[in-house]
């Protein structure tokens, strides 16, 4: 077992000065004053911080790796088809690539890793843990699988020079066709097993999560058609225009939507609506927002930037640090084993040398599963 | 039109932060100094806020690049058409109504120089603008040609090894800088000759009237320019130098300027594989003077230069060259130091007033003005962000 002692622990919402003992990579116990006895080796958190381990639930790392430089380490988007609905993540990440060593050292103990959004469908996703070199160690199994889609400019812009779909009627379209076929499928007694089919059938049961990258308004209202037509459990990621409108937001209330990049520049089709006010106006609205860097669009060592651009809107600092804990943990449905500093949680930490709101914090430490994995050289 | 800003934290940049007021009047700095007790035809009681000179970017795209569409009929940042385009210039293919600028004010940026892009060894001549939204196009213009434009490995590669087959290597890279350079001192030496535009603007760079500023990120690409320059007899200045921590003291030895950033962005190309946080660290540390911080929007948001300026500091560059990163060294780099760049008497007036210090990313610009002017108020406006 091993005793943290007397750190400055972000708990249910503030500050306190609490020791966290933890076993077998669980806390055990959080409370002050924990009698340390000669099982624990105790660890001195006096002069520290510590946060819960910062969750992106939206990262192509190791899929898209930085170092290799194009073609030799992009395995991000199969645009071998616009419907890739049976390929997974997991089969291309390399737990090497620099950008998830980064995620660790700034704090990032959990990241969801996505196929890109030049497809329809796009394929499974997956859950990691950032430190480790074999993948499958690494994975936190989710409660419902996790499928990435995609509507609107990409899918367009990424086919339409191959003259597979042009319009958004042909995606939204593609969408309704392959899920009619899985019902068909899933109806079928006798039958070859298709990869594909399962994996949509799984979206149609229930049993997975569409994970929706969506930017303009006019596509997040086909999404919600579609989704509600096949009743399909479903996430907004980036909704960079879902602020635009708050009849369309007051009616989206129960998705869960992920945010950002948002400290990017260079606006396009998809981002003229792009600002960090988008934040504060669903935040009003009663949106559990999460927040993305979509690395390595960022990359993870510099996501806490978004941190703190999100702080000049003057809001409830709980409610921005809820963005990269807790609210992520709830995309992911690991709510019950990350994302606070909580009795029967894996011990994830980001432990800094102050306020994590300050430039000048350092992550000095970061744990996964009660294990010092990194932290800021 | 006079204003008085009464008991704010000056920080002048140039000499030490100290609590007091500040008097603009017909668009200068008039007065900056503890007690001012003349009259203003408006004052604002600034306690509590943070007064500093408007920030400079010294390499950006604003208005070139085309944010609004992003598509090719908006985009005149690189001209493709031949590796060598010392001709054109960046003033030429501004979007006034680009929406970076708006960005920019809101950040506090008051001065922004737009380069052409990095596709050619010889790219065309950039442009300073007053970034006051308030005039005309014409009347933003402060520096007409305020540097001229050139880049090195992987840009120039990728672009005309695609485009023409006019690049492969490295090698061709310097080849065409090299031929260029020559080809203007020859058409020098010509009695009679047609006017050639091209060789007219290299030759501004040859006779030192115009500064050369190399887009180069390896420390190799930074060798090989002063290789080339040390030929020609000229010295230039550097863009991005992502590897400059390599090569800090030949740097430093050489008196050259440096211009380091975009820092944030990720490694999606091999050359900036080895670009940290510490490298303007390393340069200062070696005696390289007058270190730029550079965002080069749209690749980072202008409202990062503040940020990168913070955390280069927290990675080693003293806070008093982090200021000056962003405010007097782009001056001096663009040639511009007694006009902006620090609060001192008879300067411009480009001046922001912030609630919290500037180097804490979390701050807000509640005021920026340009020449005296509000350019941009929070209250009136709305945070921009």
């Amino acid at each position: 077992m091993i005793l943290f002692k007397n750190g400055k622990c972000w708990y249910e919402g503030e500050f306190k000065k609490l020791d966290i003992l933890v076993q077998d990579g669980r806390i055990k116990e959080i409370a002050s004053g924990i009698n340390p006895d000669e099982t624990m080796e105790q660890i001195d958190m006096d002069q520290k911080t510590i946060y819960p381990g910062f969750i992106d639930p939206h990262t192509h790392v190791g899929v898209f790796e930085e170092k290799a430089g194009g073609f030799a380490g992009n395995d991000v988007n199969e645009t071998s088809s616009p419907v890739t609905a049976g390929v997974r993540a997991l089969d291309g990440l390399n737990p090497l690539d620099p950008g998830i060593m980064e995620a660790r050292n700034a704090g990032y103990t959990t990241v969801c890793v996505l196929p890109g959004s030049a497809n329809v469908i796009g394929g499974e996703g997956v859950v990691i843990k950032t430190a480790g070199t074999v993948a499958d160690e690494m994975v936190v199994k989710t409660p419902k699988k996790i499928v990435k889609m995609a509507f609107g400019r990409n899918p367009q812009w990424h086919w339409g020079g191959r003259k597979t779909l042009y319009t958004r009627l042909q995606v939204a379209a593609l969408v309704r066709d392959n899920l009619n076929k899985a019902k068909d499928y899933m109806n079928k007694e006798e039958k070859e097993y298709d990869y594909n089919m399962e994996v949509l059938s799984g979206l149609l049961k229930k049993e997975s999560v569409a994970r929706v990258h969506v930017a303009n308004l006019e596509d997040i209202e086909t999404i919600k058609r579609i989704m509600e037509e096949y009743d399909i459990l479903y996430t907004l990621d980036h909704a960079t225009a879902l602020h635009t409108d708050k009849e369309v937001a007051e009616s989206l209330k129960d998705v869960p939507v992920i945010l950002g990049p948002l400290n990017v520049a260079g606006k396009s089709y998809q981002t003229y609506d792009l600002t960090f006010k988008s934040v504060q106006i669903l935040n009003e609205l009663g949106f559990k927002l999460s927040m993305m860097t979509d690395a390595p669009v960022i990359p993870l060592n510099y996501g806490i930037i978004q941190m703190w651009l999100i702080d000049k809107l003057r809001m409830d600092r709980k409610n921005i640090l809820d963005m990269f804990t807790i609210n992520p943990a709830k995309v992911l449905g690991l709510e019950d084993e990350i994302g606070s500093l909580e009795k029967g949680k894996y011990a994830d930490f980001a432990v800094t040398d102050g306020d994590i709101f300050d430039v000048n914090t350092s992550i000095r430490d970061t744990y996964i599963a009660g294990v010092s994995v990194g932290g800021e050289s | 039109m006079s204003t008085l800003i009464k008991n704010a934290t000056i920080h002048p940049v140039t000499s030490k932060e100290f609590v007091g007021d500040l008097l603009i009047d017909n668009g200068k700095i008039v007065d900056c100094s503890h007690k001012i007790y003349a009259q203003a035809d408006e004052t604002i009681d600034a306690t509590g806020l943070h007064c500093y000179p408007g920030m400079i970017e010294e390499h950006c795209h604003i208005g070139v690049h085309g944010e609004k569409t992003n598509q090719a009929s908006d985009n005149d940042t690189n001209e493709w058409s031949d590796p060598i385009t010392a001709q054109v210039r960046a003033l030429d293919g501004i979007k006034p109504f680009d929406p970076g600028f708006k960005d920019a004010i809101g950040a506090g940026v008051t001065t922004l120089n737009i380069y052409p892009g990095s596709a050619n060894p010889m790219g065309g001549i950039g442009v300073t603008l007053k970034n006051d939204l308030t005039v005309t196009y014409e009347k933003r213009i402060i520096k007409e040609e305020s540097g001229f434009k050139m880049a090195m490995g992987e840009n120039p590669k990728r672009a005309h090894s695609e485009n023409g087959k006019k690049i492969i290597t490295r090698m061709a890279t310097a080849e065409k800088i090299r031929s260029a350079f020559r080809k203007a001192l020859d058409y020098d030496k010509k009695e009679e000759k047609p006017y050639d535009m091209q060789c007219e603007a290299i030759l501004k760079v040859l006779k030192g009237e115009l500064q050369a500023h190399v887009h180069a990120h390896q420390a190799d690409d930074i060798m090989t320019v002063l290789r080339i320059f040390d030929e020609f007899g000229i010295k230039p200045s550097f863009e991005h130098t992502t590897e400059g921590h390599l090569v800090a003291d030949e740097l430093a030895k050489r008196d050259i300027k440096c211009a380091v950033g975009p820092l944030f962005t990720a490694r999606y190309k091999m050359e900036v594989n080895r670009r940290t946080l510490k490298t303007p660290g390393i340069l200062e540390k070696a005696g390289v003077k007058d270190i730029t911080l550079i965002t080069d929007h749209p690749v980072i948001p202008i409202n990062n230069l503040p940020i990168e300026a913070a955390l280069a500091c927290k990675n080693g560059l003293s806070k008093e060259e982090a200021l000056r990163s962003i405010t007097i060294n782009p001056a001096i780099n663009l040639g511009l130091d007694d006009r902006i760049g620090s609060l001192e008497i008879d300067k411009d007036a480009d001046i922001i007033l912030t609630d919290r210090e500037l180097l804490d990313p979390t701050h807000r610009v509640l005021y920026t003005f340009v020449n005296g002017k509000i350019a941009y108020s929070m209250k009136e406006e709305g945070l921009i962000i």
